[in-house]
Order: structure tokens, then C-alpha cells, then sequence
């Protein structure tokens, strides 16, 4: 069993002030065995916080991370059987087109495809492969979604299949969602 | 073995173990035969040998703590001689003037110890009057005036007195002449006390003055004997408050100032302390602090007040968690302790300053535990501590001085207690004492300010606690005439500058009143503004993110406020001046950003000049794009966000869209490296498909043979690239856009484009790759590409419009 924290566009300190508060007691370090981050932080605070829950964290380039910053534009990770694409997604045009990320999802030849940007949580099947988006985990503000609510995953990988568990903040109420993706 | 030094005697630390060693055996061997005497009931033997064992106490050779460990082999031996005569005793085997008997051994020490004994015994089988026999035990030890040596012998005899006294209250019928009572109990200790007292002071004079800091420690090392007096006084149950108050303190003090020794009265003032209750404390203080006041000028008063505070105030505390007042109304105690530290300051002017403000300190604690809802207290402290400061009369107090240390230790009590900004703002001289201390001391009070508010989600709901709170910040916030420009670590000041940017998310008024929201936030421009150029990169980005977000919200209540649409204008006009100031501190990729994050925002708040802000923002930010981003890789990540903005923007009409979306086309194919034009001309090409104008009304544009005018120069572009590797992946990525559109209806693709493309990319391009990672990824993604088609070609849709795939040519 590994447990994969899929998180991404906290935007601190541009335009959150922190993690919401009864998101991090959840988050306890030595659980999670690998972080995903979609991008967009954006401060070193906020990297050095993933890096205490977990060892092994990848990251991409958001739009507001520097340019100059070392973050790749897109990643493939394998975990147990899964290969797993990583990418921020402000790079797809439109922005959050399922078939421009099915594109994309052809193109990294992953079975599961991350991507954020649009601060809306998805989670769903297309021609037999997976595709996640964690939202917000500060559910920041964004100019083209009016309702932003706080959230983010965690992906439970054990052989052949995944339980996605998405987080997230309503009514200032933990909402846990799980959803299942079995590898063909 | 010891050790010979050149010279052939040994160092003082052997010499003291060899000579406790010689004493030791001595011991062992008389107690030895002390104890045969007794199995054979020689008792008068027994006498002389517990004598000669006794003897070993005579000796002034030995340091205090060799003295201490043969004291106590002794007392053990003493035991059995005691435990022999109370059993003879008991069982009618009187010995006849046990007393006058001992009195012939021939040194006082021995003689003392023997007669404290026998006393006991005495005691213990109610031979004589108690009373009697205790004042004559504490009168004889008189004898023995070298102050090591009465020190043990005194407190041998409390030890062995210790649950004889007679502690009864004076009417309990019990207490009988014969008997005694407490007061007998009380005379008895208290003479004890100041005569051991006396002698402890003494040794202070004993010996050179080059051996005073030894004699200092060895003081210290037997403070204990001379404090367990305090104790036994403690432990007398009958001892009410009346006479603690009228006889037993008084007593106690009276030898505590009288004898004007700084180490004795520093330790005995905080004994009192320490073992007498709370309650009765709190009854006897004026008579307590009186005294205080007459100690010796070395005596560190401040730290005796400290403890005697700290104690009440925890008492205070416990009473409140039981339900009780925490401190009884009757006692003014914050006043007291006030005034008594303002006496002490008066008193001893030579006092360094550092300490009375730990004196301030402890009062802040005394009121927050015993006080809580007098928050004026608290400022009360604070102005006195103002007065403190401006009688020494120093400017800017160093952060790194014992005072700066204290000072910086007071400022952050209140801001840790109250864990509100609100309530700290209602201290008036909080900020004065904070404007004493220098550049360093405010900033570091300023830094645990943020940090508390941070963590406490405090947030701050109008202009002016804005002002205020941001005046209190001023270290963080612009830089400062006492501050010194070079030398701060950049990671340290990013740190610095992220947690104020934090902090400007708390800026928020109640939710109904969105106008002082915008009062606060232009208020916090001007502050940030002051920051400079190294700050407001990060503190302003903030400020007009909460501005976008205020925009959003005046458009929510609409109905309500009549004048939302010019607030919204002035709000993207605040918001334009704060990315152009950006611009000007020299930044180019975050203003352009934010000038597209402006655009789409002002484009989803349909108010009468939205569509001209937006304009005027996404026009700005081409410029910027223009005239500043010249880095290949900085170009292409901003176009691709400048045509992704653009092709999200719903609120402009055909007129000022089309120049745009030609802008577009033309900067990417402006762009340095072809694989970067191909991609970016693909971008480019879903601005001519689903993006849509105010005249289409949300409606997307699907002008197909613009969008196929783009993917043609997008694969004229990839042709030109020489490398094969890159030619292939880059036509690879075409023929899935070829089919995205394709799949979305637009007529003007045909398969025979598609095949094209995919012959091309297998005819040619594969078979000039050599075996590599790189071919394996193209040919990989051709093969996932072609399943796809496959599907779609055997599977037709059965939808009317849908495009046929037949014809497609996957082999």
C-alpha cells in the first residue's frame, strides 16, 4: 500500500494565507509515502512544510512559480503499477478541455493523469485511463471560478488498483469523497 | 595512593579525603565498642567510647561537606545509644542523673551531643517538663560558638527535637505547664534559628579576604541547615494566623534584617516564601515588602519580589479554577506591589534598569493571572515602565543589552496572552515602549506580532486598527532611520516579506461593510508602498488579489448598492496602479501575470466599463511582453498564458478581439526557436475555435478555416526543424490537435490531413531515427495515438453530425 498526497495551487502568500487549519491536523507526517504537486505554492515556507510530511515529493511549474525556479514542466512517476503524469495544466489549452488532457494523457503514456490550475476538484474515467485534478488545498481565489471550495487527494495504490480519497472544506466541515480506478 | 607533587605534600583535595578517612575509622572503631559495652549493659563505658567517637567533631580541618558526611556516620551511631537508653527506660531500669553522668565527659562537643541525647530520651519517656528540658537544650548549645561546629550541633539538636515539640494552642488542656505549648514550641525555634543564623554569618568573617569567594560557596553549601528552622516553623499546625503574624514573621524578620548579611537575607527571604502558605502571605505583605525595603543594597530585591509574586500569582490562579476570587477584594495586590516597586526604584537608584523591568514583567503576570478582565493594569505597567525608561534617559535601547532582553521579554507577554490584535491595540503604551527600543528590538517584537496574529487567525476589521497595527509593523514594513541597510541574508528577507503578505489576508472587515474593506486595503497601499522596491513584489500582489476578490463581492450584493459599478471601476483602477508601480520597481513576467489575472476578472464583472478595463489590462500585458520579456523561455511560458487568458475572455466584441487574436499568431511565430512557434501557433489556433465574442453571445467562434490556416503553419514551421527527433514528436503532437478539431466538427480537416501527417511522420521521420528513448517516446505516442483513431474508425459514433473516420490509413 502506498499513500499519495495529490495537493496543488495553495497560492501562499499571493493569495491564501495558509493551509486550512483542519486540513493540516489531517495532514500528519511519517503516513504519506509520496507527495504530487500540481505547482503554484509559492513560497519556500510552503515547500519546506510538504517536505516534512513526506520524503519524496515531485513538483511541476505553476504559472505564478518562477520561471527561473527548477520545477520541470511536466513529470512521470511510477508508484507500485502505475505510471502517473504531473503537470500544472495552465499549459493545456482551454484550460481544463478533458480532450486536450486526454491528449496529453496519450502523449505521457500514463495511466493516470494530474493536473490542477483550474482549482475545481475532477476525478473520472476516459477510455479506460484516470484523470485527477485536487483543486485548491487553500481553495484560493481564482478570476474564472466563482466557487472555489478548499481540497485535495490522496491516492491509496495497492497493485492494480487505486482509491482516490478527495478531501474537501464545506460549511468549515471535512467532506471525504472515495472513488475507485481498477488498471486494465 | 595519593599522589606526591614535587614538593611532597599532597593538594588540599586528598588531604580532605585522607583526613575523613582517618576520621571515619575512628568513628567505626568507637561505635564499635560503643555497642559491645551496651550488649553487656557497661553503660558508663558505652559513654566514654560514644565520647571519644564524639571527639572527631572537634576537629577544624575539615571542609563542610567532609564535616557533613562524618556528622551523619556519627548521628547513625548516636542512634543506637539513644534507642539503649529509651529501652532501658521503658522497661523501669531508670538510670539514675543519666544526666550529671554525661556532663563528665570531658569536651563541650562531645558533652553538648551527649546532653541532646539524653534530653531526647527525657522527652520521650516524660522523665521531666518538656518545656524545661527544650529551653535548656537551646540555652546550653550556646556553648559551642565556632560557627561550623554549631551549626551541626544546633541542628542536630532540630533534627532530633523535630516531632517533640509541644505543638499545641495555649487553651488546649493538654498543653500543661510541664507540657508547653506552640508559643514554647515558637521561642524554642526562633532562638535556635537566630543563633544558628548568627553563626552562619560569622564564617564570612572568618579566615583571609583572598578566600571569600571559597567561604561564599561554602555558606552556601550549608544554607539548608540554617533554613530547616523556617521549616519546623512551618510545620507547626497550631500556629494560626494571628500569631504568624504577630510573633513568628516578626521574629523571623527581625534577624533577617538585623544581621545585614546579603546572602543570608537573600536566602532567607525567599525561604520565607517558599514554606509558608499562600493565603498567609497575602495577609502579612505590607509587614513583608517593610522589610524588604531595610535589606542590604547587594541583596537582588528584585528577584525575591519576582518570586513572591510569581507564587501569588499562581495561587491566584488555582483559586479561580476552584470558583473562588482569585485574589480576596480586600487586598488591593497589583497596587501594592505597584507602589512597592515604585518604592524600591526610589530607594536604590544604583539598581540597573534591566531589573526593575523584570520586576514589570512579573506585575504583567501577577495581572493577567489574578486580574484578567482589568486589561488597564496592563497599560499601567506599561506607562510606568515608560517613566522607568525616561528617567535613565537612553535613546534607543540595544536589542542585544540585559535590558533590550527584558524589554522585548515584557513587550511579548501581552501579544502572547491576549492573542489579539484588538486588545492590544487598546494599551495606549504599548507602542511608546515600543518605540524605545532600537531598530533590532522592534523588529523582533514585530516579528512575533505577525507570527501571533498568523497563527491565531486574528483578524483586523477597520482603517484604523489597520493604521495602527501597521505603524507597530514599521520595522517590516519600509526601512528605518536606525537601520542598518547591508547585511540581511535575501533568503532571511524573503522569509520576512512572505509573512507580511500572509499577515495582509487578515485584513478583513465585516462581511457587510464592503467600503471600509476598501478603505482598509488603499490605507495598507500607502504603508507598503513606503516599503520600496525590494518589498512591494511582495506585499503588493496581495493587496490586489483581495481587491479582485472585493470587486467580485461588490457585484454579488449589486441589488443592494447603487454604486457598485463605480466602486468596481475604482477598485481595477487601484488594482492597474499597483501592477504598473510593480512594473516600475523593474519586474516584468509577475505584473504580466497579474495584468491577465486582471483581465479575466474584470471580464466576469459585467459592469458598464468592464470590457475597456479588461482591454486595457490585456493590452498591458502584451506590451510588458513586448518591451520587456526578451528570455526564449520566458517568452513562450508568457504567450502561452497571454493566448490561454485571451481565449477565456468572453466580454470583448469582434472589434477589439480580432487585433488581439492576430497579435497573437504574430508573436508566436516572432518566436526564436521553431519547435516553440510550431507549439505556440497550435495554442494560437483554439483562439479561432472556442473562444467567443460579445456579438456571439457565449456562443464559441468555430472559425474553422482559420484554425486549420494556423495548424498548416505549425507543420511548415515543424518542417523546418532539421532535427528528425524533434520534426516527428512535434508532427506526432499536430496530428492529435488535427483530430481534436476534427473530432469538434470543423469541416475544413479532412482525414486526408490526418493520413498525411501520420505517413509522414512513419514514412519519413521514424526510419532516419536511430534506436533511442527519444524514438521509443515518438513511436509510443504515434502507436497510442493511432489506437485511438483506430477506435474511433472501427467504432463510428451513431450520433448524425459526428465526423466519419473512415479513410483513416493506420498500416
Amino acid at each position: 500500500m502506498q499513500l499519495v498526497l495529490v495537493l496543488g495551487d495553495l497560492h501562499i502568500p499571493n493569495r491564501c494565507n495558509a493551509l486550512p487549519a483542519k486540513f493540516k491536523k489531517l495532514l500528519v507526517p511519517g503516513r504519506i509515502h509520496h507527495i504530487l504537486c500540481t505547482g503554484n505554492l509559492c513560497s519556500k515556507e510552503t515547500l519546506d512544510y510538504l517536505k516534512t510530511l513526506a520524503s519524496d515529493v515531485h513538483i511541476v511549474r505553476g504559472d505564478f512559480d518562477k520561471i527561473s525556479s527548477t520545477y520541470p514542466e511536466q513529470k512521470v512517476v511510477t508508484v507500485g503499477q502505475f505510471k502517473i503524469g504531473l503537470v500544472h495544466g495552465h499549459q493545456i489549452v482551454p484550460w481544463g478541455d478533458p480532450e486536450s488532457l486526454a491528449s496529453l494523457q496519450r502523449q505521457l503514456g500514463v495511466d493516470i493523469l494530474i493536473t490542477g490550475h483550474t482549482h475545481k476538484f475532477e476525478a473520472y474515467e476516459h477510455d479506460g485511463k484516470f484523470f485527477i485534478n485536487p483543486g485548491s488545498a487553500t481553495g484560493a481565489y481564482n478570476p474564472i471560478n466563482k466557487f472555489v471550495i478548499p481540497s485535495f487527494v490522496l491516492m491509496d495504490i495497492q497493485s492494480s488498483t487505486v482509491v482516490t480519497y478527495v478531501y474537501q472544506l464545506v460549511d468549515d466541515e471535512v467532506k471525504v469523497e472515495r472513488i475507485e480506478y481498477k488498471k486494465n | 595512593m595519593p599522589t606526591m607533587s614535587k614538593s611532597g605534600s599532597m593538594s588540599p583535595l586528598e588531604d580532605q579525603d585522607k583526613l575523613l578517612d582517618e576520621a571515619l575509622s575512628v568513628v567505626k572503631v568507637q561505635a564499635l565498642q560503643m555497642k559491645r559495652c551496651l550488649d553487656k549493659r557497661k553503660l558508663m563505658d558505652a559513654l566514654k567510647h560514644a565520647s571519644t567517637m564524639l571527639g572527631e567533631l572537634r576537629t577544624s580541618l575539615l571542609s563542610p561537606k567532609s564535616y557533613y558526611e562524618l556528622y551523619m556516620a556519627i548521628c547513625d551511631e548516636l542512634q543506637h545509644l539513644e534507642m539503649y537508653l529509651l529501652d532501658e527506660f521503658q522497661n523501669g531500669r531508670k538510670v539514675a542523673d543519666l544526666y550529671e553522668l554525661v556532663q563528665y565527659a570531658g569536651n563541650i562537643i562531645p558533652r553538648l551531643y551527649l546532653l541532646v541525647t539524653v534530653g531526647v530520651v527525657y522527652i520521650k519517656t516524660n522523665e521531666q517538663s518538656r518545656r524545661d528540658i527544650l529551653r535548656d537544650l537551646v540555652e546550653m548549645c550556646r556553648g559551642v560558638q565556632h560557627p561550623l561546629r554549631g551549626l551541626f550541633l544546633r541542628n542536630y539538636l532540630l533534627q532530633c527535637t523535630r516531632n517533640l515539640l509541644p505543638d499545641l494552642a495555649e487553651n488546649d488542656p493538654l498543653a500543661t505547664e510541664s507540657y508547653g505549648n506552640v508559643r514554647d514550641a515558637v521561642d524554642f525555634i526562633q532562638l535556635n534559628f537566630s543563633e544558628m543564623n548568627k553563626l552562619w554569618v560569622r564564617m564570612a568573617y572568618q579566615g583571609h579576604s583572598r578566600d571569600k569567594e571559597r567561604r561564599e560557596r561554602e555558606r552556601q553549601e550549608l544554607r539548608l541547615l540554617v533554613g530547616t528552622n523556617l521549616v519546623r516553623l512551618a510545620q507547626l499546625d497550631s500556629v494560626d494566623v494571628e500569631l504568624y503574624k504577630k510573633v513568628v514573621l516578626p521574629g523571623i524578620l527581625e534577624q533577617v534584617v538585623s544581621c545585614r548579611d546579603a546572602l543570608a537575607q537573600e536566602y532567607l527571604m525567599e525561604c520565607i516564601i517558599q514554606v509558608f502558605p499562600d493565603e498567609v502571605h497575602l495577609d502579612t505583605l505590607h509587614t513583608y515588602l517593610k522589610a524588604c525595603a531595610e535589606l542590604h543594597t547587594d541583596v537582588k530585591v528584585h528577584v525575591i519580589l519576582v518570586a513572591l509574586v510569581e507564587r501569588l500569582a499562581a495561587y491566584g490562579q488555582r483559586q479561580q479554577a476552584l470558583g473562588q476570587p482569585p485574589i480576596p477584594p480586600h487586598i488591593p495586590l497589583f497596587d501594592i506591589f505597584s507602589d512597592q516597586i515604585g518604592n524600591i526604584a526610589q530607594a536604590r537608584p544604583e539598581m540597573p534598569s534591566e531589573n526593575l523591568v523584570s520586576l514589570q514583567v512579573s506585575l504583567i503576570s501577577l495581572a493577567f493571572r489574578c486580574y484578567p478582565e482589568k486589561i488597564n493594569l496592563v497599560d499601567k505597567v506599561l506607562e510606568s515602565t515608560l517613566v522607568a525608561l525616561d528617567k535613565i534617559a537612553v535613546e534607543k535601547v540595544d536589542f542585544d543589552s540585559a535590558l533590550g532582553k527584558e524589554l522585548n521579554r515584557l513587550l511579548r507577554m501581552p501579544i502572547s496572552h491576549y492573542n489579539s490584535l484588538v486588545t492590544l491595540l487598546q494599551l495606549p503604551h504599548f507602542g511608546q515602549v515600543l518605540q524605545r527600543l532600537d531598530f533590532n528590538g522592534r523588529k523582533s517584537v514585530a516579528l512575533h506580532l505577525v507570527n501571533n496574529a498568523l497563527d491565531n487567525e486574528t483578524y483586523i476589521t477597520t482603517q484604523e486598527h489597520v493604521d495602527a497595527v501597521l505603524n507597530m509593523l514599521a520595522p517590516l514594513i519600509c526601512d528605518q532611520p536606525d537601520q542598518v541597510l547591508t547585511g540581511q541574508d535575501a533568503e532571511d528577507f524573503a522569509e520576512e516579506q512572505n509573512l507580511m503578505a500572509r499577515m495582509i489576508h487578515l485584513l478583513a472587515a465585516e462581511e457587510t461593510d464592503l467600503d471600509q474593506q476598501y478603505r482598509m486595503l488603499t490605507s495598507a497601499r500607502k504603508q507598503f508602498g513606503a516599503g520600496g522596491a525590494r518589498r512591494i513584489p511582495f506585499t503588493l500582489p496581495p493587496l490586489i488579489y483581495e481587491a479582485f476578490k472585493l470587486a467580485r463581492k461588490y457585484f454579488d450584493v449589486r441589488q443592494e448598492d447603487e454604486l457598485w459599478e463605480k466602486k468596481c471601476e475604482k477598485i481595477f483602477t487601484f488594482c492597474h496602479q499597483c501592477i504598473a508601480a510593480l512594473v516600475k520597481a523593474e519586474l516584468a513576467e509577475l505584473p504580466l501575470r497579474l495584468f491577465l489575472q486582471g483581465a479575466l476578472a474584470a471580464s466576469q464583472i459585467i459592469f458598464g466599463t468592464h470590457e475597456t478595463l479588461a482591454y486595457e489590462f490585456i493590452s498591458q500585458a502584451f506590451t510588458l511582453y513586448e518591451e520587456e520579456i526578451s528570455d526564449s523561455k520566458a517568452q513562450f511560458a508568457a504567450l502561452t498564458l497571454m493566448a490561454a487568458s485571451l481565449e477565456k475572455l468572453d466580454c470583448f466584441s469582434e472589434e477589439n478581439s480580432a487585433p488581439v487574436r492576430s497579435k497573437c499568431a504574430l508573436l508566436a511565430s516572432a518566436l526564436l526557436r521553431k519547435p516553440d512557434q510550431c507549439r505556440a501557433l497550435i495554442l494560437v489556433s483554439n483562439l479561432f475555435w472556442s473562444s467567443t465574442t460579445k456579438e456571439l453571445e457565449g456562443k464559441p467562434m468555430r472559425d474553422g478555416k482559420k484554425v486549420l490556416e494556423c495548424l498548416r503553419k505549425a507543420g511548415k514551421v515543424a518542417t523546418e526543424c532539421l532535427d528528425p527527433g524533434v520534426q516527428a514528436q512535434l508532427i506526432v503532437e499536430l496530428i492529435n490537435v488535427y483530430v481534436h478539431f476534427f473530432h469538434q466538427g470543423n469541416q475544413h480537416i479532412t482525414v486526408t490531413h490526418i493520413n498525411e501527417l501520420i505517413s509522414k511522420v512513419r514514412q519519413d521521420l521514424l526510419p532516419q531515427l536511430e534506436n533511442s528513448d527519444e524514438k521509443e517516446l515518438i513511436e509510443r505516442h504515434l502507436g497510442a495515438s493511432c489506437e485511438m483513431l483506430r477506435h474511433r474508425r472501427d467504432n463510428p459514433s451513431t450520433t448524425s453530425d459526428a465526423p466519419s473516420y473512415q479513410g483513416i490509413i493506420l498500416d
